[in-house]
């Protein structure tokens, strides 16, 4: 079976302060396949989020390609990357990214509305979606009404309407309590138990844990900590 | 695959309505800049307008659409009488409102209140033989009374100009005036009128009248000294060509004297009052988009961390500039409805406090409202497209 995405020699620099390029991400080919659940860990600065934003194609390589079932995304245009990341891919964030003025229902459906789906299809796959997370009675409530939990709650239900292929979640417990966070966690699977990939960035090393695959990164080398994977 | 129009448009507009009215405050501030913008527009251009026309009103009342035919010169100095066509010739001419005709009046006729005031002590008043409708066409009105008409034009009946009632010592029709040893009946007293002051130290008599009267006069009382002749306002030079030409059709010479200044002034004035109520309304306009792009630059700075996530979530970059460009658009939509109503409020307002004409351009406050939202769309456009140019990575790390 082809994998989902493929990082092919990868790498990522950024302009530094005397305005030579940083490259943050060395040279990194990996790949992902349907339905993995993938933790990447690594210490602050390591490149995490960098990684991260390159796989879900919020970012582009500085050299190398990215693949996305097969596809180059690296020769697309922004056009069609933001098309393919309306349909196929789920992001969730640390500080949730929650639209504070609207509704969590719309919150939701804001996720819904790059996609082609008319609008009454897209109000019932995000109540569908909230009251998947457990929020149900609470889809007219705006985020300053819901606990920080609740608010992360509805960025999965955000990332989960769309039944994506797979789901990117850059340190997702990192602004929750220790339970709460077990909670979100346990939600996260939850949706790739459903069939879509799951990527999570972590401090934690308990969250780590429950993961098959595990990649760390430090100083912008990947490395696999478990095998099942191919690195750099 | 694309989704259909209608949920496109329902979807941006939705979007745009969220985020406009998201932060009431933020709404209230960048719509009360193009509010006041369009305001300013409607009120300025409706309170010039309306000084425009009041200005306008005095400056016809002044004679600027009021021309005088008078019999011209032949080449040696000797008066050409005005032909008896000429009024009826004079009035079919489109941009002619109203005619008014005025016969030679008699030589050296004398006017007393009574037959005691010594013969010597004269008045200085005029004797003017009018066609009836000639007082309606020089603007004079009533003080009293009425004016000379087919009924009365036979019998020795006499108007009085204002001056002239004043030095005659009359003040109330159906008084007695003597007239060449004549009695006649006052029937009228004329209100001072400003855009023909020769008929207020006037007494007006009847063409029929005079004409029986003076019968070793009557050539020369048949033959007309002056047609006053009301115009539509426009070139005052192309009007005098055409009433001097309507006036004498073979060509001969006629003095249409016009109160050609005022008249060009009224024009002036005209031009000049519509650009400055114009330029009022562009610089108020232009002011106003300048608020709306001001706002929208602030608000794309603050909602970055939106448009990262919009961007995330799929939003191409034009779908970025489209929110924010329709944004803009209703808040200058909001604004420019309320600034309109202000506006409008304000030009009645005004023009009713004093007592001006109101010459609101109804038909316009659509298009104020129109041009508030153009003026929206383009100051929108910047902002929406430096919120566009961000990339999804870099605005979310902007929250």
């Amino acid at each position: 079976m082809n994998a989902l995405l493929t990082l092919d020699h990868v790498t990522k620099s950024f302009p530094g302060k005397d305005g030579n390029p940083l490259e943050i991400l060395h040279d990194t080919s990996l790949a992902i396949n349907h339905g993995e659940r993938i933790a990447i860990v690594g210490p602050s600065g390591s490149g995490k989020s960098t990684l991260l934003s390159l796989l879900g194609a919020l970012d582009m390589p500085t050299s190398g390609m990215l693949a996305y079932d097969d596809q180059n995304v690296t020769d697309m245009g922004e056009k069609r990357r933001s098309i393919l990341r309306a349909q196929h891919i789920g992001f969730v964030f640390q500080q949730f990214h929650l639209i504070a003025t609207v509704s969590a229902l719309e919150n939701v459906m804001t996720g819904l509305q790059y996609t082609t789906l008319p609008r009454n299809a897209r109000r019932e796959q995000a109540i569908q979606a909230l009251e998947q997370v457990g929020l149900g009675e609470r889809i007219l409530h705006k985020p300053s009404q819901l606990s920080g939990g609740e608010q992360q709650r509805v960025a999965i239900a955000r990332a989960l309407a769309k039944k994506p292929d797979i789901i990117f979640a850059d340190e997702p417990t990192g602004a929750l309590d220790t339970d709460t966070g077990h909670a979100i966690i346990e939600l996260l699977m939850g949706a790739a138990d459903q069939g879509a990939s799951l990527v999570i960035v972590t401090h934690d090393p308990n969250i780590a844990a429950r993961f098959p695959r595990r990649l760390h990164i430090q100083d912008g080398v990947v490395t696999e900590l478990d095998e099942g994977g191919s690195h750099a | 695959m694309r989704k259909p129009l209608a949920t496109r448009v329902a979807d941006l507009l939705h979007t745009a309505w969220i985020g406009a009215t998201g932060r009431i405050s933020r709404t209230i501030l960048a719509s009360l800049g193009i509010a006041l913008g369009v305001a300013s527009y409607v009120a300025l251009s409706g309170i010039a307008a309306s000084n425009q026309a009041a200005l306008l009103a005095q400056l016809d009342a002044l004679g600027a659409n009021l021309q005088v035919v008078a019999p011209g010169q032949d080449a040696t100095g000797q008066p050409v009488p005005l032909p008896d066509y000429a009024p009826e010739t004079i009035a079919r001419q489109p941009s002619v409102e109203q005619v008014g005709v005025f016969l030679t009046p008699p030589k050296d006729a004398q006017v007393f209140k009574n037959e005691l005031v010594p013969k010597t002590n004269g008045n200085a008043l005029a004797v003017s033989i009018m066609k009836p409708g000639a007082i309606q066409a020089v603007d004079a009105s009533f003080a009293q009374g009425h004016g000379i008409n087919a009924n009365n034009e036979s019998l020795p009946v006499a108007v009085l100009g204002s001056e002239a009632a004043y030095r005659l010592g009359i003040n109330q029709t159906g008084d007695r005036i003597l007239i060449d040893n004549e009695w006649y009946g006052v029937i009228g007293i004329l209100e001072p009128a400003p855009q023909a002051q020769s008929i207020n130290a006037s007494v007006i008599i009847g063409a029929d009248w005079a004409i029986s009267h003076y019968p070793d006069q009557k050539e020369s009382i048949q033959q007309i000294s002056q047609i006053y002749v009301r115009t539509k306002p426009g070139n005052a030079e192309s009007l005098r060509r055409i009433i001097a030409h309507a006036a004498n059709l073979s060509g001969g010479n006629v003095s249409v004297s016009a109160s050609a200044n005022l008249s060009q002034a009224r024009n002036a004035t005209n031009d000049s009052l519509t650009t400055l109520g114009l330029m009022i309304g562009a610089i108020a306009l232009a002011v106003g988009g300048m608020s709306i792009a001001n706002m929208m630059i602030v608000t794309v700075m603050e909602r970055r961390g939106e448009i990262g996530l919009r961007r995330a979530l799929g939003a191409t970059p034009g779908n970025i500039r489209m929110q924010f460009v329709t944004e803009a658009a209703l808040l200058s939509a909001i604004g420019g409805f309320t600034g309109v109503l202000i506006g409008a409020a304000t030009a009645i307002g005004v023009a009713m406090n004093a007592g001006q004409p109101l010459t609101l351009d109804w038909t316009g406050l659509p298009a104020a409202w129109g041009a508030a939202v153009l003026v929206g769309i383009i100051a929108g456009f910047y902002p929406a497209s430096r919120a566009a140019r961000l990339t999804p990575t870099d605005a979310l790390r902007g929250e």
